[in-house]
Parts: structure tokens; sequence; C-alpha cells
């Protein structure tokens, strides 16, 4: 459903269903979406593919969110990549550790689809 | 301390003894001495009369000399009839009347004067029987005179006379020996009295100073011996028994005072020994300075402690704690510290602190320490392992974020694609179905909170709650708790007013937010239709104070106090089955305790419930 003028965002997280839905809602949206099942294969995939922003969660096998966000920030290529975190903690200091990391944005699990959405696109916009 | 009982001497006391020996002494001179003065004056007594003698031979021979004058003068005139030969006659019968009374004056012996007085007789019979009438017949009738003188009676007379003077003195001669015999006796017994007084006077006294010897300076000298034995650590040492009344019970009081404080040092070791092995058995490391600052006590534990962290255990203990501040994230802090109070007498610390290097956490406590009267006897140092506690919480908080993923990602995708059905994204709903997948959406919005209640009570009993404070205004946040309680109010037609003024300070702002919507939507779920929630934001002094009132059925007194208890649930909300899992409010005091404050509910059942929560207004230097 994705044409060539769509912006591509890579999506990451190792529980299946919520990468299909996340990709279901972004594509519904309007967007162009890869998916990844852990932070190697997003950090790999974000290098290829030089998305528009990358959604990760942050606790995947391998790579965490954070570690990824912070490889992608030390890679020039990939420095200027827009980052959102999603998470299932609950604590500010995680909050506080996603930024730190250089995340641009955060949500906590569950979160509303419709909201992600909303966020990309706020993300996106501005740029 | 219980007085020994010594047995009451039975024989007498030291100054008794001491007085009687004194007297004996006293009694032995003074009788010498009177014997001897005695001795003396029968010496004079002897000598005076040995004088005497002398002048009554003196005196017997004047006597005779003037008898013989008498007889002398009576012839020369006679033979002459010259006046001038009576002259010695004349002066020899003037004289001796009073030569004869001061020769019977002088004689005190009894035998002498017998003879004396018979000598004195015969003197006057010769001098007037005769020679007076020899004289007076010689005056008128020489021839006649003269006849009577040549009868030789007078001759014979005077001779008898001059045998008696004689005789006398051979027998004052007799008395005189007798006398100087007596007198060398009386001076031999003097001179024998004294030395024999001397000589039994210095025995006494050298028997007596072998008693006192014996009986008071040996033991006297044995006990002063036995205390510096004792002085120098020798708690065994006694004295034997020995001396008399008052020293023998000091010999005695010795012993019992030895035994006395060899019990008591034996009971201090024993307690010392036992102190220090309590000390040396803690977990806690504990060091002990005196009141000088020199380090007097360290337990086992610190020392292990010490040597683990490779410590030098060399300087005071303020130069060890600095070389361990320098193990620690943060050196300087702890440097510009113990600068600043160390000195300080009052010093107390409890600090809890990392050191990385090792991967080891503890709590540092210091703290002055007095006796029970309030003198400052030093400083205790306790240093107490925290690493394993530590640790747990470490596991709890990664347990805690464990579960909160696995509970959290299924509701991620139950409430997402719900979330996708509900909005028509994969085909029109009709009714019913509608409002069966919003019962779904709905119980699901529950479990995520319920999760979410779980799992912060799980991080505040992992010490893993954490408050991030940034400047908010009470106010503020109380005005959108409210605006999105409105509904829910509404519902049950209740007046849900606000009055608040503005209370700035650093708090942070979700938890905040998430006490005040717990305490407003138990206000509103335990108020009956058509009552009223109010909520009130304003300053007590030093507090900011949230107050959320309702006019509900209230909690009785009984279980006010377990209100704030992790899954209390009172009988009411039991009994109405008002949903809920008893965890809103030990949150809400979970949260008020991590911001310093208070909370505390004020209930008066069947009327309403008010909850009041005290939150120290912090205002950080730059936010002004």
């Amino acid at each position: 459903v994705s044409d060539d003028a769509a912006p591509l965002v890579l999506v990451a997280d190792d529980d299946e269903d919520i990468l299909g839905l996340v990709s279901f809602r972004l594509e519904r949206s309007g967007y162009a979406v890869a998916a990844a099942k852990d932070g190697e294969e997003a950090l790999r995939l974000a290098r290829e593919l030089s998305p528009a922003l990358v959604v990760l969660d942050v606790m995947m096998p391998r790579l965490d969110g954070y570690e990824v966000t912070r490889r992608l920030r030390d890679d020039e290529a990939t420095r200027r990549i827009p980052v959102i975190l999603l998470t299932a903690r609950a604590q500010e200091a995680d909050v506080a550790r996603g930024f730190e990391s250089g995340a641009d944005d955060y949500l906590r699990k569950p979160f509303s689809p419709q909201e992600l959405a909303a966020r990309v696109q706020a993300v996106l916009g501005r740029r | 301390m219980n007085q020994p009982t010594t047995p009451r001497d039975r024989t007498a006391g030291l100054t008794a003894r001491i007085a009687v020996g004194s007297a004996v002494l006293a009694l032995l001179v003074g009788t010498t001495f009177v014997l001897v003065l005695l001795a003396i004056a029968s010496l004079r007594d002897a000598e005076d009369a040995i004088a005497r003698s002398g002048k009554v031979n003196a005196a017997a021979n004047q006597l005779e000399r003037l008898s013989v004058d008498l007889e002398t003068g009576e012839r020369g005139y006679v033979i002459t009839g010259d006046a001038r030969f009576l002259q010695p006659y004349d002066e020899a019968s003037e004289q001796i009347p009073r030569a004869t009374v001061a020769f019977l004056r002088l004689i005190r012996d009894p035998g002498l004067r017998a003879s004396a007085e018979r000598i004195a007789a015969d003197l006057t019979t010769y001098r007037r029987a005769w020679v007076d009438r020899v004289v007076e017949r010689a005056r008128s009738d020489r021839e006649a005179a003269a006849a009577m003188v040549a009868t030789g009676r007078g001759k014979n007379r005077l001779d008898a006379l001059r045998d008696e003077f004689d005789d006398f003195r051979a027998r004052n001669a007799d008395v005189a020996a007798r006398r100087q015999a007596a007198a060398d006796d009386a001076g031999r017994r003097a001179v024998l009295l004294a030395v024999l007084g001397l000589a039994v006077s210095a025995l006494v006294v050298l028997l007596y100073a072998l008693y006192l010897r014996r009986t008071v300076s040996r033991p006297v000298t044995t006990v002063r011996a036995a205390t510096e034995e004792m002085a120098a650590g020798n708690l065994g040492v006694r004295v034997p028994p020995g001396g008399v009344g008052e020293v023998a019970a000091l010999g005695r009081a010795f012993n019992t005072m030895a035994d006395s404080l060899e019990r008591d040092q034996a009971e201090i070791a024993r307690r010392t020994a036992e102190l220090e092995a309590v000390l040396n058995s803690t977990l806690d490391g504990i060091g002990m300075t005196g009141a000088d600052g020199e380090l007097i006590f360290t337990n086992a534990q610190l020392a292990r402690v010490w040597d683990e962290l490779g410590m030098e255990s060399e300087g005071s203990i303020w130069d060890r704690i600095a070389r361990l501040a320098q193990l620690t994230p943060r050196p300087e802090y702890y440097v510009r510290l113990f600068a600043e109070r160390a000195g300080d007498p009052e010093f107390e610390l409890t600090e809890e602190f990392e050191l990385p290097s090792f991967g080891r956490s503890f709590i540092g406590f210091t703290a002055p320490v007095r006796s029970p009267s309030g003198t400052a006897l030093g400083r205790i140092f306790v240093l107490r392992e925290t690493t394993a506690e530590r640790e747990a919480d470490r596991l709890k908080e990664e347990f805690v974020a464990t579960v909160s993923h696995e509970l959290r990602t299924p509701l991620t995708s139950m409430i997402g694609y719900l979330e996708l059905v509900l909005q028509g994204e994969v085909g029109d709903l009709d009714p019913q179905q509608e409002r069966f997948l919003g019962i779904v959406q709905r119980n699901a919005d529950r479990l995520t909170t319920l999760v979410g209640d779980l799992l912060f009570v799980a991080q505040v009993n992992a010490n893993a709650l954490r408050i991030d404070r940034r400047p908010v205004d009470l106010a503020e946040l109380a005005a959108s708790a409210v605006d999105s309680a409105r509904a829910a109010a509404a519902e049950k037609e209740l007046a849900l007013t606000l009055e608040a003024e503005p209370v700035a300070t650093e708090a942070d702002p979700s938890r905040v937010a998430q006490l005040l919507d717990n305490l407003i939507s138990n206000a509103i779920k335990f108020t009956p239709y058509g009552g009223t929630v109010r909520v009130g934001i304003g300053r007590d002094g030093d507090n900011a104070v949230l107050k959320v009132s309702d006019s509900g059925i209230g909690i009785p007194v009984h279980e006010q106090e377990r209100l704030f208890q992790r899954f209390f649930r009172t009988e009411s909300a039991r009994a109405r089955e008002i949903p809920g899992t008893g965890l809103g409010l030990a949150i809400c005091r979970a949260i008020a305790e991590a911001h310093g404050g208070t909370i505390e509910a004020d209930s008066v059942e069947g009327h309403g419930t008010t909850f009041r929560v005290l939150l120290p207004v912090v205002v950080a230097a730059e936010a002004k």
C-alpha cells in the first residue's frame, strides 16, 4: 500500500503481535513500514534503509532499545534519524534514560495505536 | 559491696597495749628515780652526820680545853695568889655555859647524847663543887686552898672528866664510822639502784621495741609491701595473719579488700570480654575513639572490611575515613563534609555510600558517645555493609521490570488491536459487537490500571520508587485532576468543587497527579448520588496542603488506622461491591512519603471523609 512518496518508518519489537499492530496502524496512516525483530536487525536495517523514523521497543533481545538508539546516534549516517521508544517499564527514570540515550519521544505500553501514529506524525513534522 | 565481718578482737587493742607498755616503762623509770633519790637523800643525811660528828669532836675538844683552863687558872691563882693567873679561869667560866649548850645542841645520836649530858653535868659539878669553891677559898685563905689542891681531888676529878671526854670522842668516832659505813652503803645502793633501774629499763625498752617490731612494725611493713605489689598489678597478693589488734585487723582488711578487688577485676574482665565478644559477633564494623580522638577499639568486622578494601590501618580515624571517601563516586563531597563537621563534638551522620570498584555498598554512621551522666566518652563509628540489600533491591527492581514487561506486552496487543477493531479499521461493527467489545476494552483498561498499581506497590516494596522533582503548581495539577474526574462525578450527580490557591513547589507531577486522581476517584466512589466532593489546595506554613473531602459513607474508627495498608478494603466497600484493589491509598501514602510528606484521614461514619496530604514545599534556588 506504500508508494514512493510515503516516508519509511522502521519498527522494531520482539513481540510479533505488537509489530503487526504498529505496522498496520502506521501503514493505515500512510507510512511505509519496515519491521525488525530485535535490536541488531533494527540497527542493520536502519543503516541499510535510512528510514525517516525508527520506533523501538526498549526490551528487546541482543540489543535493547537504549543501546540501538545510542548506536544510531553514534553513526554519522543514522545520527539524524528520529527515534520513538516504546516501553513496558513505568519508571520515570526509564523515561529519563530514554531521552538521555537520544530518543525523540517515548511511549508507554500499553499504548493507543492512534496515539502512536499521532506521535510519529508530530516528530516527523518537527523536522 | 557488703562489709566483711571481722571477728571482734578478744585481745586488747593496739592503743591499749601501747598505753600499758608505756605505763609499765614509766612506772619502772619513775620507781628507779625515786629509789635513787631516796638513796641520795640518805647519803646526804649520812654525810651531814659525818660533818656534824667533826663539829661535835671540835666542840668536845673546846669544852675539854675550857675545863683544863678552869683548872689551870685555879691552880695558878692558888699557887701564886696572883689574880692575873685567874684569867683563864674567868674566861672559861664565862664561856663554858654557852659552849656546853652549843655542844649539846650539836648532838643528835641518842647514845652520844646521854654521854654528852653526863659530861655536861660532870663538868658543871666539877666547876661549881670544886673549882669555884677552891678559887673562893683561895681569895680568903690561900693556904687552905692550896691544901685542898694538894689533896689531888681536883686533879682526879679533872682526869675523870678528861677520860669522859676521851670516851665521848671514841664513841663519837665510832658513831661517825658507822655513819660513814651507812653513807657508803647508801651511795653504793644508789649507784646499784640507778644502774639496775637503767639496765632493767633498757631491757624493757628493748623487749618493748622487739614486741612492737613483731606485732606492729613487721605486719605493717608486710601490708605496705603487699599494697605496693598490688598497685603494681598483682591482685593475687595476700598478707599472712599477724600482729595484734588494729594491726591484725589492718592485715585482714587488706586481704578482704584484695579479695574484693580480685573479684571485681575478674568480673570487669569477664564483662569486658563479653562486650568485646558481642561487638566482634555483630555484623557491623564498629570502631570507637576516646575523648582525645584516638582510636581505642576496633571490632573484628571493621578490621576485616578494612582489610578487604585494602585500606591501610594508619593515621587517625578521620584519615582513614578520608581514604575510604576516595573510593566513593563523590570524594570531594565527603572531604568537604568532614572538613566542616569532623571537629564538631555533636556531629552525627548516617550516610549510605557505594564503592563501585568493589561492587559493595555501606552505611556509615558516626555519633558522639556519652556516659549515662552525659560526659563525652568519645565517638562511635559503625560501618554496615548494605551490598546484599542493594543487590536484593536491584533484583526486586529487575523482577518488577520483567513482570511489568511480561504483563504489559499482551495488554498492549489486546488494547491496540481492540482499538483498531473499534475504530472500524477492519470493517464496520454492529451495535451489539461494538457494545461487547466496549466491555472488553473497559476491562482491559481496568486490568492495565491494576497492573500499574501492583507494579507501583512492588516498586515501593523494592525501594525503587523514585520521584522526579520539577517545578509545579499544585493548583494546576489539582485543576486537571478535577477536570478528568468531572465525567465520573456527573454520572453520580455529585457536586465536585475545587478551591485552590497557587502553590509553587518542586514535586513529581505525574506522581502528585496520581495521588490526587486516587483520592478524588475514591471520594466519588464512596459518595452516594447527589453528594459533594471538595478538593482544596493551600499552604500551611512550610507545607502544601492537599485536601479531598466528601460527604460519603465515612470510615468506622476501627478501620481508620489500617486504611493505608496495602490491599486493605473497608467492610462497607466490600459489602457495597464498590470495585477496588485496596492499593489506591497505599499508593497515595507511598507518594506522599516519597515527597517527604504525610497523609491522614479524618472521617465520621455516615457523614464523610477528609483526606489531608501535607507535602513540604521545596523551592529550588534557580527557580526563584
